[in-house]
């Protein structure tokens, strides 16, 4: 098997981080489809620095974080907004399910959050330990166990706010 | 309410709010043009290899071509200044090329980023605003020492009915205003296309460092 051939088996298997990525970071189709290429194209080109002694997820994970916050967008766009499209069908503008609702609060809070914040909640949502989470992120274990606490009472303290709006 | 409560739903919706790409859909992509930053300094740096080089062409024909001593004197250095640059501009892109390094710890990633957008900055501006004065004076002062008169330069000069007193006012004045344009013009380039983006990088490093 080429080393081509390899990688792609690979990204094919664990796309699903590179999806995640890309919908934390960008609202509409289009831009998912381009941070999608870009992360796939620095994969590539970074992937024979994959030595297989980290799993290949958590690599995985380094390069499409790490090119989603330097993501250089070439046009100007309007701001981010999360829309109810990106919630599940179940969850409408009148639906009346309280917790469907409130995912719906919770997702619009996160996306309220800075770059660096949403990184850490994802792999947070991963269950990765703060130990991981600081290595890939290149701080302590102890700031991002501070960083997680001040992160939860902001999107508490957001998603209230959305869901009083709605 | 708090994302604990949330984390598992969060998580799948993230995970499965996509369409599934194919082996061949992820193999075509690898051909593809990346938007990076630094493929965009990458290129950049490659264009002006490119134009460096037709440039130093150029001078060097102008150079050889010429008549005037004055003229083969400015052509002929400044084509061999571009050719010592275009080393430096090579050299650049290899270093370019190496700082590429997705796989590192983000705050590392984009320390590097900021350190290289910054550097790139700091010497197209220190390039610049070095070549301004000593291109201006370099012409104005090889002007002066031509030996052979330039007839088209001195039929503008008596046509106008201008003292030389008045000509040298006019010059100095005329150097100063393209000195000071080109400093707030490239000052303003330079921001333009990369300054925003590098304060967004250090907002994102601050963060990271705060504690």
């Amino acid at each position: 098997m080429s080393s081509q051939d390899h990688f792609v088996s690979l990204l094919k298997t664990h796309q699903n981080i590179v999806h995640k990525v890309c919908n934390l970071y960008m609202d509409r189709h289009s831009e998912r489809e381009d941070l999608f290429q870009e992360i796939t194209l620095q994969a590539w080109k970074a992937f024979p620095s994959f030595r297989g002694d980290a799993k290949f997820s958590t690599w995985l994970y380094r390069v499409a974080l790490n090119t989603a916050i330097t993501f250089y967008r070439k046009e100007k766009r309007s701001p981010q907004i999360y829309t109810s499209d990106l919630l599940p069908e179940s969850v409408s503008e009148d639906g009346l399910d309280p917790i469907e609702m409130q995912l719906k609060a919770m997702y619009a809070a996160i996306g309220e959050l800075s770059k660096i914040d949403k990184a850490i909640v994802m792999l947070y949502l991963e269950d990765y330990p703060y130990q991981d989470i600081g290595e890939m992120m290149g701080i302590t274990a102890n700031n991002v166990a501070v960083k997680m606490n001040r992160i939860k009472t902001k999107l508490k303290e957001e998603a209230k706010k959305q869901l009083e709006q709605s | 309410m708090d994302l604990d409560q949330f984390k598992q739903q969060l998580n799948e919706k993230l995970s499965t709010d996509h369409q599934g790409r194919s082996g061949e859909d992820i193999a075509q992509m690898l051909s593809k043009k990346t938007f990076s930053v630094i493929e965009k300094l990458k290129k950049s740096i490659q264009y002006e290899i490119l134009f460096g080089f037709l440039g130093m062409m150029l001078f060097a024909v102008l150079a050889f071509s010429t008549k005037y001593q004055s003229v083969r004197t400015y052509f002929g250095v400044s084509a061999v200044f571009i050719f010592v640059f275009l080393f430096l501009l090579i050299y650049l892109l290899k270093k370019t090329s190496e700082l590429n390094k997705v796989h590192q710890p983000v705050i590392s990633n984009l320390n590097n980023y900021v350190i290289l957008i910054e550097e790139y900055m700091k010497r197209y501006f220190q390039f610049t605003m070095a070549m301004v004065p000593i291109c201006l004076f370099f012409a104005g002062w090889l002007g002066y020492h031509e030996k052979s008169p330039v007839p088209e330069l001195d039929k503008l000069i008596g046509k106008s009915h201008l003292g030389m007193t008045v000509v040298l006012i006019i010059s100095v004045i005329y150097l100063i205003s393209f000195s000071v344009g080109m400093y707030y013009f490239t000052k303003w380039y330079l921001h333009k296309i990369y300054g925003k983006y590098v304060l967004e990088l250090k907002k994102c490093i601050k963060d990271l460092q705060e504690t």
